[in-house]
């Protein structure tokens, strides 16, 4: 597991250049956000009423908004927000999916039924509806918003565990392990995740963009980080009153946003395809 | 001899949809330390399941299996896993049964690590690099995974996992029936070295009649979940009384081009394992079948010393009194 399926899926995933691509921009992104204070040739809340509504130009290169602030500025620091939110949510979702998969998948019957008609019944409300009910209980502010993000997720997750361990719960070394006397945490532990890998891994690629993209959404509607924080979505939706006027407002968070989970989905997809099975030699 | 293992009537039924599958019914044996016990039969007639129910990789439904003198049938938590090390299992498919993210070392070491077997990692090694020589791997594969191996090597593999604990007691299931023809006598061989080095004592499960011939001391033929033969491994090539057996003894091809062998070929349904009537289960097959054959189940009996038969007319077919109802055989 350790070093084989890491260096054959890096070999697979070498070869695809739109996966490296995407990886290129993922790691670009991360940069930009780890150094943004540095990167930043404006402060982030830096006003300056003098120059409000600029167009692109050579010392404000994305333009400025309503109150003066430099756009790069603060999609640089917005990278923050956006990737944290990303990583946060898809962990946590990932953790709780995995548990209730596993739970479910492993123990069959029962627990299987009650755990996945909780599925169901969070599947069956569209999820953002689920994230603006969540944050309209919880209130605003980011920490409610990755939960919201998160327990949106969380049925993908659960429902692609489940499935996986049901197919690798039936293999012969799994009886193999039961007949050394393995315990069952130890045989979901080292025999039936590690099996599982691909597709959670996938999972969670796709997950992080996802969970960037809703939290963005729920900002747009007013409901996520809240101005003046520099959230992408929340950049759009304070921007969109000038969209006429100041068309810049608007487009560069908006492809801030969307070349973030480009990047994602590439890299997702080209996971997916080294991580498969039946492409190996 | 002691015996090592007592079956007495054990059963396993699985409840499905339509009624109870009687998986494996009634099931008696006796096995010798150091003997090999060969089961053969057709497939699904419960011969995996009885292989399983008697290491406890399944719950029997009912029946006494005792081990070493012990009574072994409902084993506690604790006594699981004490039982764990003295009984182990080969299994069938050396590609599937071995964990494919897990390195050779770990596959082999992995009973050690969860027995504590070893003190420090260097014992842990040495045992590991020992059970590897053991079973003819040689150490250079310590660190590669399964996936590089080919299907002997990965069977090797498995039978040194299954020797890790030091076992007195191994169910094969078909641990050759996957591998090539050459290979398969390689494997054959390594068992019966490691049989007679550690006292090994095997339940050999396999549907090649040549393979158990090689192996087993004792042979018991199973249909539909009973076993309805047991003898001798010599007895039962030269003189078998059940007509299953007898039919299925003619099946295996001979390689004498001019000789004329009699092959008896079976028609007619197989009974259904699901809630079975009582009568003899291989009835609705048999040639020499009659009344009695439909309205009692026949019990396992001795017919010679160390000869068991489960059939109404064995003494009849014997003494060739009894007629076959229609032209059963062919030339071929």
């Amino acid at each position: 597991m350790k070093e084989g399926l890491f260096i054959q899926t890096w070999r697979g995933l070498k070869k695809n250049k739109l996966a490296m691509f995407g990886m290129v921009m993922i790691l670009f992104l991360l940069v930009v956000a780890v150094f943004a204070d540095v990167l930043a040739p404006y402060g982030v809340d830096d006003q300056d009423l003098t120059r409000k509504f600029l167009a692109p130009c050579l010392a404000h290169p994305f333009g400025t908004d309503e109150f003066g602030r430099d756009i790069l500025s603060r999609i640089i620091h917005g990278c923050r927000y956006s990737l944290m939110i990303g990583a946060v949510a898809a962990t946590l979702s990932a953790a709780a999916g995995m548990l209730i998969g596993s739970l479910a998948g492993f123990y069959g019957r029962q627990a299987d039924n009650i755990l996945m008609r909780l599925i169901d019944i969070m599947l069956a409300i569209p999820s953002t509806l689920l994230g603006i009910s969540i944050v309209a209980a919880l209130g605003n502010g980011i920490r409610n918003v990755i939960i919201a993000v998160a327990i949106g997720a969380v049925p993908a997750y659960a429902r692609i565990v489940r499935a996986s361990i049901l197919s690798v719960k039936e293999q012969e070394y799994i009886e193999a392990a039961r007949s050394i006397g393995a315990s069952d945490v130890r045989i979901i532990l080292k025999h039936i995740l590690p099996n599982c890998l691909a597709p959670i891994i996938v999972q969670i690629t796709m997950s992080v963009a996802k969970a960037i993209l809703e939290a963005s959404s729920l900002s747009f509607i007013g409901l996520g980080v809240q101005p003046p924080s520099a959230e992408w979505g929340a950049m759009l939706s304070a921007g969109r009153a000038y969209i006429r006027k100041a068309w810049w407002i608007v487009t560069f968070p908006g492809l801030a946003i969307a070349m973030i989970i480009f990047g994602l989905n590439l890299f997702g997809d080209g996971l997916r395809d080294a991580l498969d099975p039946r492409l190996k030699t | 001899m002691e015996a090592l293992l007592e079956v007495r009537g054990l059963k396993k039924y699985f409840s499905t949809p339509k009624g109870l599958l009687h998986a494996v019914d009634d099931v008696s044996f006796t096995l010798e330390r150091g003997k090999t016990l060969g089961i053969v039969g057709e497939s699904g007639c419960g011969k995996s399941t009885l292989g399983r129910v008697v290491i406890h990789l399944l719950e029997p439904t009912a029946g006494l299996i005792r081990f070493e003198g012990r009574d072994i049938s409902r084993p506690g938590k604790r006594e699981l896993k004490e039982l764990r090390s003295n009984m182990q299992m080969i299994f069938q498919d050396p590609y599937s049964s071995i964990n494919p993210r897990m390195t050779v070392s770990e596959i082999i070491g992995e009973p050690l690590q969860i027995f504590k077997k070893c003190a420090s990692s260097q014992e842990y090694d040495k045992q590991v690099s020992k059970l590897m020589d053991t079973v003819g791997l040689a150490s250079r594969l310590y660190n590669t995974y399964p996936h590089e191996l080919d299907g002997g090597r990965r069977q090797r593999i498995g039978i040194a996992r299954a020797l890790a604990l030091d076992p007195s007691f191994i169910v094969c299931d078909e641990p050759v029936s996957a591998l090539d023809v050459s290979i398969q006598a390689q494997i054959l061989n390594l068992m019966q070295d490691l049989q007679q080095e550690r006292k090994l004592t095997y339940i050999f499960i396999t549907h090649d009649m040549s393979v158990v011939k090689h192996i087993s001391d004792d042979i018991g033929v199973m249909y539909l979940g009973q076993m309805v033969e047991k003898c001798g491994s010599k007895e039962l090539f030269k003189n078998q009384l059940h007509p299953y057996t007898k039919a299925l003894l003619s099946a295996i091809p001979r390689p004498r081009i001019r000789e004329k062998s009699k092959r008896i070929l079976l028609r007619g349904e197989i009974t259904s394992p699901i809630n079975p009537k009582a009568a003899c289960r291989f009835g609705s097959r048999c040639i020499y079948a009659q009344e009695i054959c439909f309205g009692k189940a026949p019990a396992l009996t001795e017919a010679e010393p160390g000869h068991f038969v489960a059939c109404h007319l064995w003494k009849q077919i014997w003494e060739g009194t009894a007629r076959p109802k229609e032209a059963g055989g062919e030339n071929g």
